[in-house]
């Protein structure tokens, strides 16, 4: 009997069981995590983070997003800072070149960037294997041919430089707005590479101009980017005339003596006016001088 | 009687004439003193809330006070052309007139530019224009001509002046207080009537009714150049410097005859200023307004001819009655033929008459003005999309007309004080004048 008054219960009970539970919640987007690692000329190491998402079709940055940065080694875990993405879903921590990062034993970095996920998003992670390498630049002017030479290498953990050959370098020289490229070249058995410097090139008023010497985004070591300057620019030379014209902070000459004439026209004959009333007062109390009764 | 008792028994006359207010006077007095605390409270709520408060905005950044600005100074045309040119053309019957449209001149000189400065976002930033100015630039031509302008009106009234002052300062008969006479006395820059003494005066004047022309002339040109030195539709003209100068001779001397008729009827004035003059000064009044006309209709018909379609689009917002026909026409056709028929034929030209018609003719040039600046700036080269009405379309607040009534409030306001402290009509002058006819008819 007591069974029987059971059974609508349990009924119930397994027809809801057969509800798809997953209908009801939404789907978790799995965002994609990327990852770059660059070394700048004074030693510092940045990693640059862009976090965005498929919704709905449309791809979406996700801004003010908390990012961690680990450092991985067989050590374990290290963790190296935590940033959160600007309003176009991007991030860089600059790792200065005091900070101390393991590196396994082959000599690679291993950076681990994750994103932990929130209720809309799923984790995502992302992993940089980089090389500690170095880029050197140095100058040399043989018959008045001007060379950049940048040298790649690493050092292992007895000190010791370790040259590092086929690594493609790009040549730059800074530009107001940008970069010119002046060469491209890949380093030899020995680590080096060279390309000729331009002519002409024009510098700042001392001819100084900035060389920049790029590898980007090598399979091995990641991006390297070093700066120096150097006087082999054409000095800039600023015009001490100045040039008149409309658009010009001077007015043209005809325009500064037309105006000049013709004020000067109005205030030499107002000063003349004044001039005879002033000699119409004088001439006045002269009168009143020599007869003090004609004024009353 | 000697010249100098005839002089002082018309100044007696003259000055008696309106020197004790009547009731009408006062509470018009009263009535433009609330127009101008109105205007106050209006120009203090534009300082504190700023331009929101005007119909101004990106697109019309010019108002009914630019509008403003080039009427009065073109108003001011009336003593600058009027007494200048007949000045040195030696005309006797200017003599009762000259001092109103120098006093025109003046005023107009002083309230027009205050215009400017309302229509400025940025009040506080003046002063930039002074330390910074570019000489390249019409606007820094503006303010160094105008007040190059300023300068020369005030000094041309105060040689005008200095003969009536003197006899001011040796009347014994009229009440005046002592703090006045001692600036009669200064102001008089002891001036006894000397043969010498009048030479020089004579001189004077000379010079600064030759100066106040050219300088006039340059004014208007200048102000013209703002606008068409601009490239816009309306405004890009190589005769908009003489068109402006026209019309504002034009303004000018319509002005001078409401003052005229002003003065004349409740100052009492009507043995001094007779219809002679409203016909004399009517007949100039024609000639102007052909004039006007005639540049006009180049004006307009220049542009159509040209079809270029951004200057069509101003043109057809004219002629559009949905837009700007109705005051198009009243300016261009009913401000100027009305005054032409009224000054023109001779059974219509009474003192009347011929005010009436410079009544139509103020009014027409101040909507002339406000033709020439709004409808260009609503007229912009890209078309205007998605913005609000109200930055498409001008339409002035309150806040505008009140400081605009302000003005005008003010205009007359300072008439009615210059006038407590100089005479209207040139005293010493007329009395010259007088004497010099009864000389003659003595001889006769």
């Amino acid at each position: 009997m007591k069974l029987q008054k059971i059974y609508p219960v349990i009924l119930v009970l397994f027809a809801f069981s057969w509800v798809p539970s997953g209908a009801q919640e939404t789907e978790l987007i799995t965002p994609r995590l990327g990852a770059s690692y660059m070394k700048l000329s004074d030693g510092t190491k940045t990693i640059n983070i862009s976090l965005l998402a498929r919704v709905d079709g449309e791809r979406v940055r996700l801004a003010n997003t908390d990012v961690q940065v680990f450092a991985l080694s067989e050590s374990g875990k290290i963790s190296l800072g935590n940033v959160r993405t600007d309003q176009v879903g991007k991030a860089t921590l600059n790792l200065s070149p005091d900070k101390l990062i393991p590196k396994d034993e082959s000599g690679y970095y291993t950076f681990e960037i994750l994103y932990p996920g929130n209720d809309q998003f799923n984790e995502a992670s992302s992993e940089i294997l980089v090389m500690d390498a170095f880029l050197e630049i140095s100058f040399s002017e043989v018959d008045s041919v001007k060379t950049v030479q940048a040298q790649i290498y690493i050092i292992d953990d007895s000190g010791e430089k370790v040259i590092i050959p086929d690594v493609f370098v790009e040549f730059y020289i800074k530009r107001i707005f940008s970069l010119y490229s002046f060469g491209q070249e890949v380093t030899n058995e020995a680590g080096i590479c060279s390309v000729a410097f331009p002519k002409k090139m024009p510098g700042d008023t001392s001819g100084v101009l900035t060389v920049v010497v790029k590898i980007v985004d090598d399979d091995v070591l990641g991006s390297i980017e070093t700066r120096e300057e150097i006087n082999w620019g054409t000095p800039l030379v600023i015009s001490l005339k100045p040039s008149r014209g409309l658009g010009d902070t001077d007015a043209p000459l005809w325009m500064v003596y037309t105006l000049i004439t013709l004020l000067s026209g109005v205030w030499i004959n107002v000063l003349i006016v004044i001039g005879l009333i002033i000699r119409i007062n004088i001439l006045g109390k002269r009168k009143m001088k020599a007869e003090p009764d004609t004024l009353h | 009687m000697s010249n100098q008792e005839i002089a002082q028994k018309k100044l007696v006359e003259i000055i008696s004439l309106y020197q004790k207010p009547s009731l009408f006077t006062k509470i018009f007095f009263i009535f433009l003193l609330l127009v101008v605390l109105l205007a106050v409270y209006g120009v203090i709520l534009q300082l504190i809330e700023g331009q929101i408060v005007t119909g101004m905005r990106d697109y019309v950044v010019w108002g009914i006070y630019d509008v403003n600005f080039i009427f009065f100074i073109g108003i001011s045309y009336a003593g600058a052309m009027i007494s200048g040119i007949l000045h040195l053309l030696h005309v006797e019957w200017r003599k009762p007139i000259i001092r109103i449209a120098e006093m025109i001149t003046v005023i107009s000189v002083i309230i027009g530019p205050a215009y400017i400065l309302l229509s400025m976002g940025r009040l506080d930033r003046i002063f930039n224009i002074f330390i910074h100015g570019r000489i390249q630039s019409p606007i820094v031509w503006d303010v160094i001509a105008i007040i190059t302008y300023l300068g020369c009106s005030v000094l041309f009234l105060y040689l005008a002046l200095i003969r009536d002052y003197a006899l001011i300062r040796d009347n014994t008969v009229l009440k005046i207080p002592r703090w006045q006479r001692y600036f009669y006395r200064k102001l008089a820059a002891t001036f006894l009537e000397l043969p010498e003494q009048k030479k020089l005066l004579e001189r004077a004047l000379t010079i600064m009714s030759a100066l106040i022309i050219p300088l006039a002339i340059i004014v208007h040109s200048v102000l013209a150049w703002i606008f068409g030195m601009t490239i816009r539709p309306g405004w890009h003209s190589t005769i908009f410097a003489p068109y402006f100068v026209v019309a504002a001779v034009y303004s000018g001397t319509a002005v001078l005859i409401i003052g005229m008729w002003v003065f004349r009827k409740y100052y009492h004035l009507q043995e001094y200023i007779t219809e002679k003059h409203f016909k004399y000064v009517g007949t100039i009044l024609l000639v102007l307004a052909a004039l006007y006309a005639y540049f006009t209709f180049s004006e307009y018909l220049t542009v159509w001819y040209g079809s270029e379609s951004w200057e069509l689009e101003v043109i057809y917002k004219l002629f559009d009655f949905n837009s700007y026909a109705y005051l198009f026409f009243f300016a261009a056709v009913g401000g100027v033929l009305i005054p032409i028929i009224l000054t023109g034929i001779p059974f219509l030209r009474t003192i009347n008459t011929i005010t009436i018609g410079s009544v139509v003719a103020v009014i027409g040039m101040w909507v002339k003005r406000y033709l020439i600046i709004i409808p260009t700036l609503e007229t912009p080269l890209l078309p205007l999309q998605d913005i609000r009405p109200e930055y498409a379309e001008y339409n002035a607040t309150w806040v505008e007309w009140s400081i605009t009534a302000g003005g005008f409030a003010i205009f007359f306001l300072f008439f009615i004080i210059f006038i407590k402290f100089m005479p209207i009509i040139p005293v010493a002058d007329i009395a010259e004048s007088h004497v010099k006819k009864e000389f003659i008819s003595e001889k006769l």
